[in-house]
């Protein structure tokens, strides 16, 4: 009898959770089935790769407490696993096993006491001082006089924070008595019990990340470690991440790695934890700010840049194997799960922010970044040296050539500089890069950002490289030291006054060509056949042409608007087809969270940015026969079409369709084309809030006449239906691609995999199946009477601050689900 | 109040350490049966046969002694049979989780030699607390912890207690 | 801007920038995994007459300070990187590594594609290198003609006795090239130690009466260590607590009858999985090794196996059967490196303490 095991799933999609736990919930359903483990998952996230596969238990339930214990109890479930759904997972585990006790099943490789301290700061820190560790220093103050007491035993800056405050949470910042004075009654007021607690500040002070395994007998190694650009004040996602670690000297990293280590056992943790410190740059001394037992994207950040299988060694873990015998692919040297990862190249991750897309819209935004998220994707950027990963990441975020062009920040006042630079916005990096060029010492620049110096020493290199470059047009030293340091075609034929096409020409006339070389996590002291690419311009490239017959797959790139990890969901299961149809697949992205980075998906992969020029590049080596781009992509599908490529396009619209019309439902009719004529599928409805789909009224759809169709691509499209003519059955309206939101949501309540046949008609080899099925249109069995999609916007509008309504077609990045 | 004074880590290093001065002094490890005293001893014991067993890939017998008709000190009498294992011929170590007075030792001599006739007998004890009232002493020591009589010593096991570690209260 | 060349014996040509001296250099060259650490690394006696390449693609962001000096100055002939941070920020350097090198008459090279030669060395293993101005045939002549000394330990141990005072247990520690952070890991244990030269005699040993030894690190070949210096060991080990370190667990190998090879590939890095055989345990440490014990002359030595890199499976630790005598392969004196290695510190000191009665 198999054991039954449970993943819980995150549900909708938000600021803390973009699609890196479905990316580890799908491998890890592999390496438990692979166990002979029968799994069941639960969520409802229309979005959700790993709930579209055919060996797991998919159950649609909204995530609750309730709902869990229903499917434990109904199932016979025996384990649980909480560790890839996010926060959300976590408390709902603690939550089940409280109301099942003993009785309940195991929660894998976590104890109470882990889950409990992830979210309760009071708990950790007590843990903390058992355990002698440095935990933010906290003193409880009931009255005015007692704050002082506090703060001058903790010394200036502190924060006073309300306890169990009316409303809002109250933090404030006090960076002296005065300060003090004004913040104290009114946080002692705040607090219904009359109470705050005053905690010593460590705003400025450098955030590290490291991320840890830990197995049942007590080995533990350190994957790697992650170090914010931006200190603390900023919130983590917003801000520039680096790995491995730039400015820590070796026994302040030694110390905190065996501070983690000690945190890990002492929690028995069996499988991984990420342990947050805050390090005082005066002194080196640090706090643990907190401990994060899941997989979130720091973990999915070092399991990128490192190519460490974080995942199949987390779930061997977990299930109290040893770490020297969990099982890896073949790919790795034996001991890869245990040696520990050690890296010869930088990976920068760079957030994407989306207030100018959010202005266009109508929406003004507060763009300056503080303790709560507001970026809402991000991309990777790597390379052999801080300032090339830097270049890529930010080429990447689709910063593009504005970056350097003094043109958008120069017309800033030296007053709004400063202001800007002691409160950062989304834009900072520019803006940073502007202050150099005003003229800002390094000194200052870190007395009023709290950013380490030798990021600016990296700007400024930067900045003088594109000086050298604008003054030696056509210079070969110089051409080739901006290529090392990864300044892009593009940005180069501007500063040079001509067109990337011509940068490209010269570079390849001179023999300036890129290098890949592969990520592994031995720094190339062993072999290891892994497959994943950045580029670099040195001496040795490591990437050979995969095939004689390969398609290339363009990825997604940052999650920006709405439908980011619809897109991801749609990529991942196209690619998954074109691998079952037996083609050798190459995948080029930059998101590090992003589905289509899970290793059996593709044969190849390379992280780098998505511009024409990085395309070009990469096509160079592996000489695709086929290239698949999403649609929106209109440039570089014309530029590849132009070279003779066979472009194999995913309908896609260049800019979502806004769904704000005032209360107005509308209709929506869903067809496949493939190639000849228009199949319909189903008639669903849309509003502002939700997308619906009946069964009952699909009798309606047999009845329209099917429109015109301007469309060549095969793929998956919607007609917006703005007047149905009752008597001649004809539609007024507007093709368009069918959105990603909507095919992901369609995959799911319709039990068909629609996207896979669109693969297969793609690639010409439809299957009598599918032949039949379009024939059959639009008689469709359909599994449920209804079903509703809900877009969730609160998060979104809570942290942007929003009080207008929000277009969520354009912008709800997360959403539920729900049949009947 | 209830202080821990010895974590699980340093517990785990002592036992090490430990057996390899029981390989030191041995020279090996032929012959040698390990005999702990119910009940804490015993797991002590099993710790040690592991290690040696890790590392001389040859398994040592690990007997349990039950001294609790030999306590000079207790009135308990019982017809339990107090050895388990052949030490006939044997180079016991005889392992105990704190060494105090000297009774329980004593009292286990007494139980082991009425049992068999080992070769040689050798003591080995995680803790050693001082106040001996017997001339006994330890041939293999974990940690010294000098203690006043007023004070209590207690080896939590992580197979009984949950945990290891040394407390004094 | 001036342009270098880093030349192998196989006749590798790597071009680069120059930074630190513009000396020219011959050394064996090793590539050297670990993330952090470079001035520890650089200092480490243990390198003397080698050139180092560090994979990691930056160094010097943490600049010089002398709480990282593993010794006085820089031990290495020459180190290649791929790029060298040209300010530092970290609040106690006291000077770039640049400075540090041009100093000391140490040149180094930049720009190299230091993951491309990696991987080149550790297909061909270890060989000879100069880092020179023209990549000419007079400078492959001069490289090939090279001999390396035999004369490491010699070179790099003190030439005369001194003491590291200390109030507690009296530790001879005899000097083979020995890195500071022996003795700054002495010194935590608050031992009073007397550092000998290589070549000590027993009666100079004895005559201090120690506690313990140690016999340090160093550089080189142990077959290159006097036989003298073999049966001092084996003098010592029967009397007292004995404990070798890198070059000195070779040494106590040789002692006690073990062979030791060099070894197809060095182990320079921390990140090898070390298991602790008697407990099974799996720890990290900074190894430092370009020689191993050979695991099939064991067998019918009196010293057994307690330590193995589970990557290759060499040995990393020995013990003697009869006496309180072992040794470690790898560094467990944390400078740098993870800090679980310290453990045989704890052992040893463990061992003197019951020895000296207390």
């Amino acid at each position: 009898m198999a054991d039954k095991i449970l993943l819980i799933g995150g549900s909708a999609n938000g600021f803390g959770r973009e699609t890196e736990s479905d990316a580890a919930s799908y491998q890890m359903v592999s390496a438990l089935i692979r166990r002979g483990y029968e799994v069941y998952f639960i969520d409802d996230n229309p979005y959700s790769f790993t709930a579209s596969r055919d060996d797991v238990h998919v159950e649609v339930l909204e995530l609750t407490a309730d709902n869990l214990v229903k499917v434990i109890i109904a199932n016979g479930i025996t384990s649980i696993v909480a560790t890839v759904g996010g926060a959300v997972a976590t408390r709902l585990a603690l939550e089940v096993q409280e109301i099942l006790g003993d009785q309940g099943p195991k929660i894998v490789g976590l104890t109470s006491a882990v889950l409990s301290a992830a979210q309760n700061t009071k708990y950790l820190q007590e843990r903390l001082q058992q355990w002698h560790l440095p935990a933010v220093k906290t003193r409880l103050a009931s009255t005015a006089s007692e704050v002082f007491d506090a703060a001058r035993e903790l010394e200036f800056p502190v924060v006073v924070r309300s306890i169990a405050p009316q409303g809002q949470a109250l933090r404030m910042q006090a960076e002296d008595a005065e300060e003090l004075d004004q913040v104290a009654e009114l946080a002692l007021e705040r607090s219904l019990t009359h109470q705050v607690n005053v905690d010593k500040s460590i705003r400025g002070h450098k955030e590290i990340a490291m991320v840890v395994m830990r197995d049942l007998r007590d080995t533990k190694v350190l994957i790697g470690g992650v170090e914010d650009m931006d200190p603390v004040g900023i919130h983590t996602a917003d801000s520039i991440s680096i790995t491995p670690i730039q400015t820590l000297s070796d026994p302040v990293v030694q110390t905190l790695r065996e501070t983690a280590f000690k945190i890990a056992r002492g929690f028995n943790v069996h499988g991984l934890l990420q342990v947050r410190f805050a390090v005082n740059p005066e002194d080196d001394s640090y706090v643990v700010t907190r401990i994060i037992p899941y997989y979130d994207r720091k973990v999915s950040l070092i399991e990128g840049a490192t190519g460490y299988p974080m995942v199949p060694v987390m779930t061997g873990l977990m299930l109290d194997e040893r770490v020297e015998r969990v099982h890896i692919s073949s790919r790795y040297a034996e001991h890869t799960a245990f040696l520990e990862p050690t890296m010869d190249h930088i990976a920068v991750r760079f957030p994407v922010f989306t207030f100018g897309e959010l202005e266009l819209g109508g929406i003004e935004t507060n763009r300056r970044l503080d303790t709560i998220q507001k970026s809402v994707g991000a991309s990777i950027g790597v390379g052999r040296s801080l300032e090339a990963a830097l270049e890529k990441a930010l080429r990447a975020a689709h910063f593009s050539n504005r970056s350097f062009s003094p043109d958008l920040m120069g017309e800033l006042t030296d007053s709004q500089v400063i202001e800007q630079l002691i409160h950062p916005q989304d834009n900072r990096i520019l803006l940073l890069l502007e202050a150099i060029r005003r003229g800002y010492t390094v000194d200052e620049l870190e007395e009023l950002t709290h950013i380490d110096a030798y990021y600016f020493y990296k700007l400024e290199r930067i900045m003088k490289l594109e000086t050298e470059v604008r003054q030696h047009p056509w210079d070969m030293e110089v051409l080739k030291n901006a290529k090392y340091y990864g300044l892009s075609d593009g940005l180069i034929a501007k500063l040079w006054g001509s067109v990337y096409d011509s940068v490209r020409r010269y570079r390849w006339d001179n023999n300036i060509l890129p290098t890949y070389k592969t990520f592994e996590p031995s720094a190339g002291e062993f072999e290891e056949s892994v497959s994943q690419f950045y580029s670099t311009f040195e001496v040795e490239n490591e990437s050979e042409r995969l095939g004689q017959e390969t398609i290339l797959i363009i990825g997604t790139g940052a999650f920006r608007l709405g439908d980011g990890a619809s897109a991801s969901y749609v990529l991942a299961t196209m690619m998954d087809e074109f691998k079952r149809q037996g083609y050798q697949t190459v995948l080029v992205n930059n998101n590090p969270y992003d589905l289509t980075f899970i290793p059996q998906l593709s044969d190849k992969q390379y992280f780098e940015p998505l511009e024409i020029s990085d395309i070009m590049n990469i096509i160079e080596v592996e000489q695709p026969t086929r290239v698949v781009v999403p649609g929106n992509r209109i440039k570089l599908i014309n530029s590849l079409k132009a070279t003779g490529l066979d472009v194999q396009v995913i309908p896609r619209e260049k800019y979502l369709e806004s769904t704000l019309t005032e209360h107005k439902d509308q209709l929506l009719y869903n067809y496949f084309y493939d190639g000849n004529e228009l199949h319909p599928i189903v008639v669903s409805h849309q509003t502002n809030r939700q997308i619906k789909i009946e069964e009952d009224e699909q009798s309606h759809l047999a009845q329209a006449i099917t429109p015109e169709m301007p469309f060549d691509e095969v793929g998956l499209y919607q007609f917006v239906c703005e007047a149905y003519d009752e008597t001649s059955n004809v539609m007024q309206g507007r093709m368009r691609p069918m959105p990603f939101t909507h095919v992901a949501f369609l995959d799911k309540v319709s039990q068909h995999d629609w996207l896979r046949m669109l693969v297969r008609y793609m690639l010409n080899t439809p299957t009598e199946a599918d032949i039949t099925l379009l024939e059959s249109l639009p008689n469709f069995e359909w599994a449920y009477h209804r079903a509703t999609l809900r877009y969730q916007d609160g998060e979104f509008k809570e942290h942007l601050n929003i009080q207008k309504t929000l277009d969520n077609g354009q912008f709800a990045m997360a959403a539920t689900y729900e049949v009947e | 109040m209830v202080k821990e004074i010895v974590d699980a880590m340093a517990m785990q290093r002592a036992l090490t350490r430990i057996t390899y001065e029981i390989i030191e002094k041995n020279k090996g490890i032929n012959n040698l049966v390990i005999v702990g005293i119910k009940t804490r001893g015993v797991y002590i014991g099993n710790h040690i046969a592991e290690r040696l067993q890790q590392l001389e890939s040859a398994e040592i017998p690990v007997g349990q002694l039950d001294i609790s008709s030999y306590r000079d000190d207790l009135n308990e009498i019982t017809d339990k049979q107090p050895l388990d294992v052949n030490v006939d011929g044997k180079r016991v170590i005889l392992v105990d989780d704190v060494l105090y007075t000297g009774r329980t030792i004593r009292a286990a001599l007494d139980a082991l030699m009425d049992n068999g006739r080992p070769a040689v007998v050798n003591l080995a004890v995680l803790v050693d607390r001082g106040h001996r009232e017997l001339p006994i002493r330890a041939d293999f020591v974990g940690k010294n912890i000098p203690t006043s009589a007023m004070e209590r010593i207690q080896v939590n096991v992580e197979e009984i207690d949950g945990r290891d570690s040394v407390e004094i209260e | 801007m001036t342009k270098r060349y880093l030349i192998l014996e196989d006749g590798s040509i790597y071009e680069g920038e120059a930074f630190g001296a513009p000396a020219t250099t011959f050394g064996e060259i090793f590539f050297h995994t670990a993330m952090t650490g470079y001035q520890e690394i650089m200092t480490n006696p243990i390198y003397h007459n080698q050139i180092v390449v560090f994979t990691v693609p930056i160094i010097g962001a943490a600049g010089i300070n002398h709480r990282a000096d593993e010794a006085i100055g820089p031990m290495v002939k020459g180190v290649v990187v791929r790029e060298i941070a040209e300010v530092s920020t970290n609040r106690l350097q006291t000077m770039t590594v640049h400075e540090f090198l041009l100093r000391h008459n140490v040149p180094g090279i930049s720009q190299i594609d230091t993951r491309a030669l990696t991987r080149h060395l550790r297909e061909t293993g270890s060989q000879k290198a100069s880092i020179v101005d023209f990549p000419d045939d007079h400078a492959f002549d001069q490289l090939r003609a090279l001999v390396l000394t035999n004369q490491e330990v010699q070179q790099t141990s003190t030439p005369r006795a001194y003491v590291n005072p200390g109030d507690g247990a009296n530790v001879v520690v005899l000097d083979f090239g020995l890195k500071n952070g022996i003795l700054r890991m002495l010194n935590d244990y608050d031992a009073n130690v007397t550092v000998l030269p290589y070549n000590a005699t027993l009666d100079e040993v004895l005559n201090l009466d120690p506690d313990g030894i140690v016999l340090s690190s160093g550089p080189g070949d142990p077959h290159a260590v006097p036989e003298s210096i073999l049966e001092l060991i084996r003098t010592l080990q029967k009397q007292l607590p004995l404990f070798g370190i890198g070059l000195g667990h070779e040494l106590f190998a040789l002692a006690n009858g073990v062979d030791v090879e060099v070894m197809p590939i060095e182990h320079h890095g921390m990140n090898h999985p070390i298991r602790e055989l008697i407990t099974n345990r799996i720890m990290y440490a900074t190894q430092a090794q370009g020689y191993e014990i050979s695991t099939s002359s064991i067998k019918g030595t009196d010293v057994f196996v307690t330590h193995v890199d589970l990557t290759d499976g060499s040995i990393q630790g020995l013990r003697h059967r009869n006496y309180p005598a072992f040794s470690v392969q790898f560094f467990p004196d944390t400078a740098p490196g993870p800090v679980e290695a310290v453990e045989p510190f704890d052992d040893f000191m463990d061992m003197v303490t019951v020895r000296r009665g207390g």
